[in-house]
């Protein structure tokens, strides 16, 4: 049987748990691509210590799907709506399915990775949370500690009056 | 061949490309072709729109641009911990790295100082530059346990989830109070910080700020000291300049307000954002009534005029918007001045505002003699049921004639509007002395 052989690379997450991830999808990781062709010669994982394997997996997740999808064309419309163009709802399910640690771990991951897309859309979501809500709905959400003094908090509602009509 | 290659230099450049999308191939190319086949003044409008294109630039790539590079990250000045609980990262069966602090110029120094400094030592030279060697500070277990510990991670990688809650589960039945007491405050810990926002960089927070409008991150500066902190950095201001350039329609807001920058000291951009959101604001405000008054006919805005309080303050208040608006303000004076007619406590207003209508239909070529002036008075007074010449009429119509006269250099007709306003009191007082005189004819 003929198989066709898909170039991977392989990559070691923090639980010493070792990928192999296709090149297609690896192109996506902007932090990977100067050393991609090193790494498909190489038959030894590359160690990533700041990621675990749980956001990997998604990482890979998201990038397959997105893999055939290509992103909008840039257009004048497309500029003007840039920052409140909505996330579709795939994505805003797929990011919020396993709570917000592991959001908030995908983050960081993207960012050390460099993936546009995802950092972007993920950001989006995070965004969205904090979006319409008063301070202290988003320090629920969010689980943060009111560190202001009540002076404080005046204050920095007085300075911001110019934001509120 | 070269736009199809797959290697790490193709790939590069692609990478670079679709990044830095203005200085795209093809613009470059037709912006030539245009130069070549075109006579100079055509190629230099078509040249400025293919700059305008050049210097478009939309606001992710914006955003790029400005959290492309590093920041330091201020997470350690806002941390909320005063239980001094220490941030518990997760556990490392390899010997930790840790950076230490030190002053710039300590930095290159020979650890033989910190030595005799600190008293204890706990490093043994520095592997990298800037890192430190650590060892685990209170029991090593690595090297206690090391087997059981390695049987242990080899289970966790190969159980099941519940399985794994069985093992703990086995282990807590061992754990006295004080343990348990200490592993809670752990775990507590723990979740915590994986569930706290707080623990991304000031970059990526950042990122996620701006997504927001500005209300919105007006209300997270109230969230916590961090939050207030990172609210308020040019950066994110910056960006959000340019989203209302965009909004607006310009492009390139942020080089605009950096080039309007002449003093060449930093920008405070929050304010220069409170500057812009103002002036856009006002020019809106303004487009919207020039667009709604001029083709309209003028009565549909007789509640909105009738809302101007009807004093010497309202007519302050029109004069001011008058120069706003230069072109029909003359029409929007007579709305006015209809509206108000049937009050009469406010000659004063009535009487400057007509002069000032007089004077921009000056301004405008539509009259410069003296008796069109006197002709609109007399109009204006005759819709008001006022005599044209009451005090405070009279004084300021004075002074807009006078102003007249002196441009022209001559104070004849200010005369004849003298002569004439003393022949009319004497015709008016020879008109009553006629109907006195008839009166006591009658009379008698």
């Amino acid at each position: 049987m003929y198989k066709k052989i898909v170039p991977q690379i392989k990559l070691e997450t923090y639980e010493k748990e070792v990928f192999e991830i296709d090149l297609d999808i690896a192109k996506k990781f902007g932090k990977l691509v100067p050393v991609l062709q090193e790494l498909l010669n190489d038959d030894k994982p590359l160690t990533i210590k700041t990621i675990n394997s749980g956001t990997l997996k998604k990482i890979i997740t998201w990038c397959t799907y997105h893999k055939g999808r290509s992103p909008p064309p840039e257009d004048d419309d497309n500029r003007m709506k840039h920052s409140t163009e909505e996330v579709s709802s795939w994505d805003d399910k797929f990011l919020q399915e396993d709570g917000q640690a592991a959001l908030f771990d995908l983050i960081s991951a993207a960012h050390t990775l460099d993936i546009d897309g995802l950092l972007d859309v993920a950001c989006k979501v995070v965004a969205t949370m904090i979006k319409g809500k008063a301070p202290e709905e988003i320090r629920k959400v969010f689980n943060i500690k009111n560190d202001f003094t009540q002076q404080e908090e005046d204050q920095v509602r007085k300075e911001n009056d110019w934001c509120e009509d | 061949m070269r736009g199809t290659d797959t290697t790490l230099r193709g790939l590069a450049k692609s990478q670079q490309y679709s990044r830095i999308r203005v200085l795209s191939p093809t613009i470059i190319e037709t912006s030539n072709k245009v130069y070549r086949e075109k006579s100079y003044s055509s190629v230099h409008s078509d040249m400025s729109k293919s700059l305008e294109h050049f210097s478009s630039r939309n606001t992710s790539q914006v955003r790029q641009h400005l959290f492309g590079s590093n920041f330091a990250s201020t997470p350690d000045f806002f941390t909320v911990d005063t239980e001094n609980v220490h941030k518990l990262g997760p556990m490392q069966r390899q010997i930790r790295f840790g950076t230490v602090r030190k002053p710039k110029g300590v930095d290159d120094l020979p650890v033989t100082l910190q030595k005799s400094y600190k008293n204890v030592k706990w490093w043994t030279g520095a592997p990298k530059k800037g890192k430190i060697f650590l060892k685990a500070q209170k029991v090593d277990l690595m090297s206690n346990f090391k087997d059981q510990l390695k049987q242990i991670w080899t289970w966790q990688g190969q159980w099941e989830g519940y399985e794994k809650i069985n093992l703990l589960k086995e282990v807590l039945k061992l754990c006295g109070d004080e343990v348990l007491s200490q592993l809670t405050t752990h775990i507590q810990q723990r979740i915590r910080d994986t569930r706290d926002v707080n623990r991304l960089s000031d970059k990526l927070l950042l990122y996620i700020f701006s997504f927001l409008t500005p209300h919105e991150i007006f209300k997270a500066s109230q969230v916590c000291r961090r939050w207030r902190f990172l609210c308020d950095t040019d950066d994110l201001w910056m960006i959000k300049c340019h989203e209302l350039g965009v909004k607006e329609g310009i492009d390139n807001m942020d080089d605009i307000v950096m080039k309007s920058n002449q003093n060449k000291m930093g920008i405070d951009w929050k304010l220069a954002y409170m500057e812009l959101q103002r002036i856009t604001r006002m020019m809106k405000w303004d487009a919207k009534q020039r667009e709604s008054y001029i083709p309209i006919p003028w009565q549909q805005f007789l509640p909105v005029l009738v809302t101007i309080p009807s004093t010497a303050k309202g007519a302050e208040l029109l004069r001011k918007l008058a120069l706003l608006r230069k072109t029909s303000m003359a029409t929007l004076l007579h709305v006015y001045l209809l509206t108000i007619h049937d009050s009469y406590s406010n000659k004063h207003s009535v009487s400057m505002l007509l002069c000032y209508l007089f004077r921009l239909k000056v301004k405008a070529g539509l009259s410069t003699s003296v008796l069109d002036f006197q002709d609109l008075l007399e109009k204006y007074c005759k819709l008001f049921h006022l005599s044209p010449y009451e005090e405070e009429l009279s004084v300021k119509s004075v002074s807009v004639i006078a102003e007249l006269e002196v441009k022209r250099g001559t104070l004849s007709r200010l005369q004849k509007h003298e002569e004439k306003r003393q022949q009319r009191e004497i015709t008016a007082a020879a008109a009553k002395a006629e109907l006195e005189s008839k009166l006591k004819f009658q009379k008698r």
